[in-house]
């Protein structure tokens, strides 16, 4: 229990910590949400943002105070559980996200269960298969899929699906319908081409910790006692070098976890599908510190969360790594 | 059970085929690639910004509206105003209603104009409303507008612009910001909101009550997408704009689209000295850039020659109030040349950047906005246009909320920039950014104080002309290009965009005008 609880403590001091530091982050960039106001109205004709609107607005978001002021905030808020409130879109900033981060993370879950239904068989069969052509011909095939740019990999998916053959939207993550219209089929048709680029691109990373894992696992000492036994390469693999396995990738969930949000934002950017990775072009181009701020929480928390339960699981199974992790 | 091999074959290809059914409404819907970010309110701070603004005048009406021929009755069916043109009288047109089925009188015509003037909100009229001296609505139809000061351009400024509210609805609002209830879009434009998901579309319907007519296109979609012309050749949507020419000019040869060439862009890219800096404090040296440079090549290789040379008076070629006979300065590197000596940059380093007696390098960082290829390609040309006449450039690109910060600290020495609303003298004279940061002109400053106020016609185009001559003069910035507008439509479907003459609110050319979508019986000019 007293690991337990220092690991949860240490996740919090970092997001606590991460938090101010985002808060910070944001206001060194130059310009705000007045000069993206005041660019936007001169851009189409209208006569920029007066002193006295300035001002009006100022006070209006709260960005009168200084810097510190500003921080007790939102500080505050957040212990009420309120992320802010967004200046682009005139929402609590929370509603924003989570209307965002719902495609994301389906996004996200959809391309990770492709990267492990196509990473983990083939980095056992490669393992088990070690130094044959199998083996030369997956490492080849995947170092390949490693290497290729996932934008282009991207890319070349929306040309091909999306515009010569129209069997998948080009944009968007559901149907022009009515609310209540829009089904499950619709859904998976339009998350189909970003889940599949981005689980592509993430199965080869999958597939070399799995081949790596793999072929260290085979060569343990008891692994060879089994074979001495008798034991055929199927029973092998499930019942002794599987079991092994598994603590490692859920060690490694967490990095890939992290890997597949950073994915999922480029498969959003190439698919235009609207997820956290489009809502934090919006906020920063339009200088929306409050959404900025939620959003970098939000994913702060999630990324932090899914190391947590890593840590936790691995203590609970005392795989031997608990401690030193 | 096994699969056999055609089998296999047969799922791969019949599951997406079978996945391809057509979505909802998309027999009878007309999709427009646009900037959809948010819903559409009139009182969304980015209701400025021209392409939300547009989006919501397809629910909302203003008093005047503009076509292909300029100035055109909406709401009102008449107006006039009085000879110093402060006061100004609408007559409306009768039998005009909400989207709830509610009259639309004179009395909605004065709530939104209080409104507004009570409750600042980021929309264009905002500013004209607090010169507002008294509304009055002898009747239901008429309503009688009486300004501070003279406004002659109350046309366009504000009638133009002001979308109108009901008051039945709006009078109870507090904060209009926050207001984004289903009433807040009822309007009594051609469409009716229907559904808006955030960052993909907006879904309007066809008003069928619409006094102008039945919208042509039932479901009306303004669509995000990252990529127009992939989205035109999918199907995805039926009309984009296309920025950039070489993307266009792909589309030609297509026989299902039509591309549109507008008018040139009032947006411009302007090439901005630090004028505060040696030695561009200095106005021999900013000619001499002026006349190194030539602006029809960058034209033509920049811009695929879809566009046209920027003046040296800052103003669009089609502004009412453009001045000939300004100077044109370049291409003349001998002239730059004489006045960079004439300077004291006569020497050159073994580079060949020239160097002044004490050893000063021309040597500069061009700071560039990021966000436009098209500008990256108008950097270069400009760094190897400059090299000919011995000035040294170095390019750095970023994006645009640091660079105009970076501006507006003096922190830089060259920037590569620009600003639309360049055919509106009245609007780009107060704008802090014309026709540079950090330059400073009482003289100017008096001129424009004058043409906003001045109502005589010839005395305000002899202002104009005088304004253009100074700044073509001093030279504190330079007008490089003003892209072509360019859109493409699907042949196959109904609707034929036009370009609106003017501008619409506020005065960028644009080709998404409600018009376009309803059959205008009715629609008399004045």
């Amino acid at each position: 229990m007293k690991r337990y609880m220092a690991l949860v403590a240490r996740s919090l001091a970092l997001l606590v910590t991460l938090t101010v530091v985002n808060f910070f982050l944001i206001h060194l960039v130059p310009g705000g949400p007045l000069e993206v106001i005041s660019r936007a109205r001169v851009e189409s004709g209208a006569a920029p943002l007066s002193d006295a609107e300035r001002a009006m607005f100022c006070r209006y978001y709260g960005l009168d105070r200084p810097l510190g002021a500003q921080l007790l905030a939102y500080v505050a808020q957040l212990a009420h559980g309120d992320l802010g409130y967004s200046t682009f879109f005139r929402r609590p900033s929370s509603e924003i996200i989570a209307e965002y981060y719902k495609r994301t993370t389906w996004l996200v879950a959809t391309g990770l269960l492709v990267a492990v239904c196509t990473g983990l068989p083939l980095g056992i069969v490669s393992a088990a298969r070690r130094g044959k052509w199998l083996d030369s011909v997956l490492l080849a095939v995947e170092m390949i899929l490693h290497a290729t740019p996932p934008f282009l990999f991207a890319t070349v998916a929306l040309i091909v699906f999306a515009v010569k053959l129209q069997w998948f939207p080009l944009a968007g993550s559901e149907a022009i319908a009515d609310p209540g219209s829009v089904g499950l089929a619709d859904m998976l048709r339009h998350l189909a081409l970003p889940a599949l680029s981005l689980g592509v691109w993430e199965s080869s990373t999958v597939y070399y910790l799995v081949r790596n894992a793999m072929v260290d696992i085979l060569g343990e000492d008891y692994i060879r006692t089994a074979r001495a036994k008798g034991l055929g390469n199927h029973e092998i693999l499930i019942r002794h070098a599987l079991p092994a396995l598994l603590p490692m990738l859920l060690a490694r969930f967490a990095v890939l976890f992290g890997a597949a949000i950073g994915g999922a934002f480029f498969a959003e950017q190439v698919f235009s599908y609207p997820g956290l990775g489009q809502l934090s072009l919006i906020a920063f181009q339009n200088y929306d510190y409050l959404l900025l701020r939620g959003i970098f929480l939000v994913l702060t928390a999630s990324i932090l969360m899914s190391y947590l339960a890593a840590d936790l699981w691995l203590i609970r199974f005392d795989a031997g790594v608990g401690d030193g992790a | 059970m096994t699969l056999s091999r055609r089998g296999l074959l047969r799922l791969f290809t019949v599951i997406p085929a079978g996945l391809q059914a057509a979505p909802a409404l998309s027999d009878r819907r007309y999709a427009v690639a646009h900037w959809v970010r948010d819903l559409p309110s009139v009182f969304a701070p980015v209701s400025h910004g021209g392409p939300h603004w547009v989006t919501t005048s397809f629910l909302f009406d203003s008093l005047v509206w503009k076509d292909q021929d300029g100035i055109m009755p909406l709401l009102a069916s008449s107006w006039e105003s009085s000879r110093d043109r402060r006061q100004w009288s609408f007559r409306l047109r009768s039998g005009i209603q909400w989207h709830d089925g509610k009259a639309l009188t004179s009395r909605d015509v004065a709530f939104t104009l209080r409104y507004l003037a009570q409750h600042p909100m980021p929309v264009w009229s905002w500013e004209a409303t607090r010169l507002l001296e008294s509304i009055a609505t002898p009747d239901e139809q008429t309503v009688r507008i009486t300004m501070k000061a003279p406004f002659p351009d109350f046309l366009d400024v504000v009638a133009g612009t002001t979308l109108i509210l009901p008051q039945h609805i709006w009078r109870h609002i507090a904060d209009p910001m926050k207001y984004l209830d289903p009433p807040a879009f009822t309007g009594s434009g051609p469409y009716r909101h229907r559904r808006t998901v955030r960052g993909e579309y907006n879904l309007l319907e066809a008003n069928h009550a619409y006094f102008l007519g039945n919208p042509v296109v039932e479901n009306l979609v303004f669509k995000a997408v990252n990529n127009p012309a992939l989205a035109l050749r999918s199907g995805e949507v039926d009309a984009a704009s296309i920025t950039s020419p070489l993307a266009a000019s792909q589309f030609r040869n297509d026989a299902r689209f039509i591309v549109g060439r507008g008018p040139f862009s009032y947006y411009m890219t302007k090439l901005i000295f630090n004028v505060t800096r040696r030695p561009f404090d200095n106005k021999a040296v900013r000619q001499a850039v002026a006349y190194a440079l030539n602006k029809e090549e960058i034209v033509r290789q920049a811009l695929e020659g879809e566009g046209t040379p920027g003046s040296s008076g800052l103003l669009h070629p089609d502004s009412p109030w453009f001045a000939r006979g300004l100077p044109r300065y370049g291409p003349n590197p001998t002239r730059a040349r004489e006045l960079l000596s004439q300077a004291g940059f006569s020497g050159r380093g073994s580079d060949g950047i020239r160097l002044s007696a004490s050893g000063v390098r021309l040597s500069f960082t061009l700071l560039q906005r990021a966000d436009s290829p098209e500008l990256g390609r108008q950097a270069e040309l400009i760094r190897e246009q400059l090299a000919a006449v011995g000035i040294g450039l170095t390019i750095q690109a970023i994006s645009i909320g640091p660079l105009e910060n970076l501006i507006s600290k003096g922190e830089f020495d060259l920037a590569l920039d620009g600003h639309g609303g360049t055919n509106n003298l009245q609007v780009v004279a107060t704008h802090p950014d014309f026709p540079a940061q950090l330059y400073r002109n009482p003289a100017l400053d008096d001129l424009y104080r004058r043409f906003t106020t001045v109502t005589d016609e010839a005395g305000r185009r002899e202002l104009a002309a005088r304004i253009q001559g100074i700044i073509a003069e001093d030279a504190p910035s330079i007008a490089l290009t003003h892209a072509r507008e360019l859109v493409v439509f699907r042949r196959d479907k109904a609707v034929r965009w036009f370009w609106t003459k003017g501008g619409l609110g506020g005065g960028a050319p644009l080709w998404w005008n409600k018009l376009a979508l309803v059959p205008q019986q009715g629609v008399r000019r004045k």
